[in-house]
């Protein structure tokens, strides 16, 4: 969102925006700007962290208001949606609403057909929850590529991670796949070189054994949001080099994947 | 099995990340009185409050990602995100009638007087004597848009002062009670 205000006015609003005491105009303004300005961030961080000093009355928590909370302790509907894909048939699609409790995950373990196996060099798979990796999030928040998005899913707890390894002998970190319960998900590049404009990289997850598309990442990918289907068991994910464009099927070795 | 009772706020936050429900009880026993506490304050007693309390704490269970430890504190989290919600509860149309009638009685009887009135229970001394070495109009302009749920805007109309004024008067006083309660507590000022 563009704002007319300058940086002056919107530092000078970050006390009454931590306080909720701005206008609706005013408070869209400063969320805008916070999501480029790291220091105005942490000044706003500051300024609620201080006025919540407040609200530090020492009453305890009432206990008839628990039941209430219980009660509505569900599973939340998954909502996001992000990169448009190409599904098996090569259309653009997007991972379907569905009310699950905690079916998503990177599933590893489970077999891949023995054609997709071959096609997908195995060389070794990690597969962890995310149990507030601050270290990194802070460390990838010094980028000024990362979006607000991409690092609150570094910082869910429930999200799945796998690293994308070179299938060269070296067999280095090449990316990281971040994928939330919802179904949204972020490759991380770390070591993908910039390819010429003629091609791109292509993401694969193996579904069922077989490779389907989610996602082109483009000639030089830094964070690439894309979708999954929460219902779907994901075996493993790949990248490989393919004509700009993108391919309905992998038509070359890849050049980073997990395995099983 | 996760011992709930001596879990930090952030391992509380994986678990409920994880759908434990007893690692939310949790979350709501050590932290639900400041909450209801904030909402109280400023939507007044009754359901009003307990909606927004019991609507943080639903959220949290929702969406943990949002809580950022290296932000600040879960207190000050879900105490900010209580007052934000109670604020837009203050704002709406049904309740700005009764808003501008309690402002013009507690204004005329001095009701948001931090010092003295909303710091009567277990308030640690440190954060009292903070708020209370702060200059008078840097008090008022935050009682006013913090507890009374009003814009800067609207804190400058009723002191008489001009916007910009009131504007540097609340970002000034909360660096200065910062500043005092980092002198008086350390770095751990916020880990409450």
């Amino acid at each position: 969102m563009e704002s007319d205000l300058s940086h002056e006015e919107l530092v000078g609003l970050l006390g009454a925006f931590a306080l909720d005491a701005v206008d609706p105009s005013e408070a869209a303004a400063v969320r805008a700007h916070l999501l480029l300005c790291p220091r105005c961030r942490d000044e706003v961080a500051q300024h609620q962290q201080t006025a919540a000093m407040l609200a530090s009355t020492g009453s305890e928590a009432p206990t008839d208001l628990w039941a209430g909370i219980a009660s509505r302790l569900e599973a939340p509907n998954t909502t996001e949606q992000a990169f448009p894909r190409l599904d098996r048939a090569g259309r653009t699609a997007r991972s379907t609403s569905r009310r699950r409790k905690y079916q998503f995950g990177l599933r590893t373990g489970a077999l891949i057909g023995a054609a997709a196996a071959a096609a997908f060099a195995v060389l070794g798979v990690e597969v962890g929850r995310l149990d507030h990796r601050v270290n990194q999030v802070e460390a990838a928040s010094g980028g000024q590529s990362l979006s607000a998005a991409a690092r609150s899913a570094l910082l869910d707890p429930t999200a799945s991670r796998v690293i994308l390894k070179e299938t060269d002998s070296g067999a280095q970190p090449a990316a990281e796949v971040v994928a939330l319960r919802s179904g949204a998900a972020y490759l991380f590049n770390d070591r993908l070189p910039d390819l010429p404009s003629a091609e791109t990289y292509q993401l694969w997850a193996m579904i069922d054994g077989q490779p389907i598309s989610v996602g082109l990442l483009g000639t030089h990918p830094s964070t690439v949001a894309f979708t999954l289907d929460p219902t779907d068991l994901t075996n493993a994910f790949a990248v490989t080099v393919e004509p700009a464009g993108g391919s309905l099927a992998p038509t070359h070795p890849p050049v980073a994947s997990t395995t099983v | 099995m996760l011992e709930l009772s001596g879990a930090s706020d952030a391992t509380l936050i994986v678990a409920i990340g994880r759908w434990n429900e007893s690692a939310l009880g949790e979350v709501y026993r050590r932290h639900g009185g400041a909450v209801h506490a904030l909402a109280q304050r400023v939507l007044g007693p009754g359901g009003r409050a307990q909606d927004v309390t019991q609507d943080v704490f639903v959220d949290l269970w929702k969406r943990p990602e949002r809580f950022d430890p290296a932000r600040g504190s879960l207190r000050a989290f879900l105490v900010t995100v209580a007052h934000g919600r109670a604020v837009d509860m203050l704002r709406s149309d049904t309740a700005r009638v009764a808003r501008e009638q309690r402002t013009a009685r507690e204004t005329a009887t001095g009701g948001y007087d931090l010092e003295n009135q909303v710091w009567d229970l277990a308030l640690a001394d440190q954060v009292k004597d903070a708020v209370g070495a702060l200059p008078e109009g840097e008090r008022r302009a935050i009682e006013l848009a913090y507890f009374g749920g009003h814009t800067y805007r609207e804190v400058a109309t009723m002191l008489g002062e001009a916007e910009g004024t009131v504007k540097s008067r609340i970002r000034r006083g909360l660096r200065r009670m910062r500043d005092a309660l980092v002198e008086e507590m350390g770095p751990v000022w916020n880990q409450t």
